[in-house]
């Protein structure tokens, strides 16, 4: 069933009442995503988890259009058709402490439409072993770690061989070893299906994603390369040396700071750092170019 | 914060729809508004009446969703962060049974207030009535709020949620509802929480107009059913906070 | 099959024992009472009051209280499903509780025939647990909140005990408690047929607020 999907977004708006107000959280969404490995950026609030859950089916799109390999995601059957070819990993993990991982796996085939027995007995195996849970198998969930929790989550994701994995957050608790595994697994995986990775994490994305979209108050702030979005920041890296700790000036952000033996040296991102003579140009990275991009945000709002 | 709880509003507000129509409905579902005026005298066991019949619902309200509060905070992990802050265990046992029997008590005299009003610019009650009114809630209704709460955010940490509240609901109408003759029961005792002992010793109203005949209760025997629940309350938070604290020295 | 055993499995323990543990205390409480009369009064009351209850509370957790329910909504699985899945291990064990229990009552010489046939018998309490099923599972998708669906089996179960006299004479349809309080009234088929459709028509209610699915997350 691998194979990768394309998936088209158009004008895609999505609001909800919350305590009697409106929360409008995608204000009219255009993205095409297509094969391999996407990366979704973005701050808390952005819309991604919104987004997430949109193409998954599982929230509806207020106006606008969303595609998956021509599946309306308005009606019920695209979304389900889109469901049977879904592998999804939530932000919020919820699982079966008192089942034992190839029981939640199982489960989690058989509400995916995995009826025949001896198949469905083989893609568990097959699915605990992509994570290395085969030893684990028959231990109870509750005794896991946070990490093998999460590979227990891409597990079940991956049971029914999907076409599309929508993965949120992954990697938010692991030790920097599981993430790392997890990347690696995850690359692997988009070799032969749409990986659509949401996170924090801007290294993640820059490990491995070929494009990304940034989301910022519900609407694409930025779609191209990684290496576009560290281009953005270009001419606006510096690197300053001080004696002492400093407030940063308007328009710049810290992006590091680094205590020295007599010195603080900063890492800054802004629109000009005139006449300062310790502060010297550095090479944007991705986290840069993404901190200058919600740098510009803010100021395109307020101004 | 437990006031803004969605489920309180949606069960309150659907009890009051239901009360205000049994209240606008004439007998032997209504019982006095419809058709006449309630006389001067009649002032106060009018009130004590109305408050004991809002004791037969609104606590079942309070006991269901009361249950999660210091549950939720275990299940959740709160309860570990709130151990890291100088708040002891006694405050917040107090904070959260206070805090949750507010959130009940108050949408409930708003509501009550609001009939008392009503009632009083119609002409079918004296304006003391408005006096009566709050008097009947804090002697009635205060008192069964206070001993169903304090259980209520105590015994689901020995059992699951629902099982806490399939035995409430079981309790609430076996220990208040079923006559002593038919069946062993608590109710009619000094543990009786629904304020017949109030309504029949402070008020002098029978349960019900269509009963007639003397109080089978004083204000002697009303006093003591208050100091018993009361007694009831203290007993529950001093074993809830005593839980508390061993717990947090186990930990 | 598979299915309906996972459900059992990711089920909370107190889903079974608690049940059983309201059948074991109502066998020791008639088993304890020597005469016939108060022996059937329990039987009636476990049947036809604590049965249903049990039932209705339970099924308003039943859907919403799962861990995994946003994975469950990333699948096809439909909301008919879903709704059967986790419904019917609970109703089956109230059900496996009923039958449990007149068992040993009739072991214990308990005569149920006051409440008419066989098939009465089974309806004075089949019918009240569904009707609690539906008014449960119903109230907690329809507010999103499983403690309210609990709240509003309990309401209605009380109201229903309460306000006999006044249901009876005005509304006798919707009155559930008829088969165990009035089993001889002219009207009882009727009513248990209406409460039936009632509880297929809140069925239908469910299952169309469980395909909102994201009001549940």
């Amino acid at each position: 069933m691998s194979g990768r999907v394309q998936i088209g977004i158009s004008g895609l708006v999505k609001t909800y009442g919350r305590g009697g107000r409106t929360v409008r959280a995608l204000r009219g969404i255009d993205l095409e995503i297509g094969a391999g490995m996407f990366g979704l950026l973005g701050p808390n609030g952005a819309g991604k988890t919104t987004l997430m859950r949109i193409l998954a089916g599982i929230a509806h799109p207020t106006s606008g259009t969303v595609r998956i390999d021509g599946h309306d995601l308005a009606t019920e059957a695209g979304r389900r058709a889109t469901k049977s070819i879904l592998g999804y990993l939530p932000q919020e993990l919820g699982i079966y402490p008192e089942l034992t991982a190839a029981q939640f796996v199982d489960y989690m085939a058989i509400l995916k439409g995995l009826d025949d027995a001896r198949r469905r007995k083989r893609r568990v195996a097959e699915a605990l072993e992509m994570v290395a849970l085969e030893n684990a198998a028959d231990r109870k969930i509750k005794a896991f770690s946070g990490g093998m929790k999460r590979r227990v989550g891409i597990a079940q994701a991956l049971v029914n061989d999907p076409r599309l994995l929508i993965v949120d957050e992954p990697t938010a608790g692991l030790d920097p070893g599981e993430r790392i595994r997890f990347r690696n697994l995850l690359v692997t995986l988009a070799d032969q299906r749409t990986v659509i990775l949401s996170t924090h994490i801007v290294e993640d994305i820059g490990q491995t994603c070929r494009e990304l979209a940034v989301l910022g108050r519900g609407r694409v702030l930025f779609r191209g390369t990684p290496a576009g979005l560290s281009r953005i920041a270009e001419g606006h890296v510096w690197t300053v040396t001080r004696p002492r700790l400093e407030e940063p000036k308007p328009g710049t952000t810290i992006v590091s700071m680094l205590h020295l033996e007599d010195r603080v040296q900063y890492r800054l991102v802004g629109s000009r750092v005139d006449g300062d003579p310790g502060a010297e140009p550095a090479r944007p990275s991705l986290e840069d170019g993404y901190v200058r991009l919600m740098q510009a945000e803010e100021t395109g709002v307020g101004g | 914060m437990s006031l803004r709880r969605r489920a309180l509003w949606i069960a309150y507000g659907l009890l009051f729809g239901f009360h205000t129509l049994l209240l606008f409905s004439p007998p032997p579902l209504g019982e006095w508004i419809a058709g006449e005026r309630i006389a001067s005298h009649e002032i106060w066991p009018v009130a004590g009446r109305f408050l004991a019949a809002v004791n037969v619902f609104f606590p079942v309200v309070a006991g269901v969703l009361t249950a999660d509060r210091v549950k939720r905070d275990l299940t959740l992990g709160m309860r570990e962060l709130q151990e890291s802050t100088p708040l002891d265990p006694a405050s917040y046992v107090l904070a959260k049974y206070f805090g949750a029997l507010a959130a009940c008590l108050l949408p409930l005299l708003g509501w009550v207030m609001a009939i008392a009003a009503v009632m009083t610019a119609i002409g079918h009650a004296a304006p003391g009535f408005l006096l009566a009114v709050p008097v009947a809630f804090a002697a009635i209704t205060v008192p069964a709020l206070a001993f169903v709460v304090a259980f209520s955010i105590a015994c689901p940490l020995a059992m699951p949620l629902a099982v806490y509240q399939v035995l409430f609901i079981g309790y609430w109408f076996w220990a208040n509802f079923i006559p002593p003759g038919l069946f062993p029961t608590l109710n009619g005792t000094l543990l009786t929480p629904n304020g017949m002992f109030a309504l029949q010793g402070f008020f002098g109203g029978p349960v019900s107009a269509a009963i007639a005949g003397p109080s089978r209760y004083d204000a002697r025997d009303a006093v003591l059913n208050l100091a018993v629940l009361a007694a009831c309350v203290i007993a529950v938070l001093v074993l809830l906070t005593g839980w508390l604290r061993r717990r947090a020295r186990l930990a | 099959m598979s299915a309906l055993k996972y459900a059992w499995l990711t089920y909370r323990r107190e889903t079974l024992w608690f049940p059983l543990a309201f059948l074991v205390f109502f066998v020791v409480i008639a088993w304890m009472m020597r005469r016939p009369d108060i022996r059937f009064a329990i039987a009636r009351g476990y049947l036809g009051f604590m049965l249903p209850l049990i039932g209705g509370i339970l099924a308003a957790y039943a859907v919403l209280d799962d861990p995994a329910l946003e994975l469950r909504f990333a699948t096809p699985t439909g909301a008919a499903r879903t709704l059967l899945t986790r419904l019917i291990p609970i109703l089956g064990v109230q059900a496996a509780s009923g039958i449990a229990f007149q068992l040993f009552a009739r072991g214990m010489a308990v005569d149920f025939s006051p409440l008419g046939g066989q098939v009465a018998v089974q309806m004075a309490w089949i019918v009240p647990t569904v009707v609690l099923g539906a008014v449960g599972t119903s109230g907690a998708l329809a507010t999103a909140h499983c403690a309210t669906g609990a709240f509003l089996t309990g309401a209605v179960w009380l109201v229903q005990l309460l306000m006999r006299g006044w249901i009876l004479s005005n509304c006798g349809m919707l009155y559930m408690f008829m088969g165990v309080l009035e089993p001889r009234h002219p009207d009882l088929r009727l009513s248990q047929t209406s409460l039936i459709v009632a509880s297929a028509a809140l069925a239908v209610v469910s299952w169309r607020l469980l395909r909102r699915q994201e009001r549940y997350l």
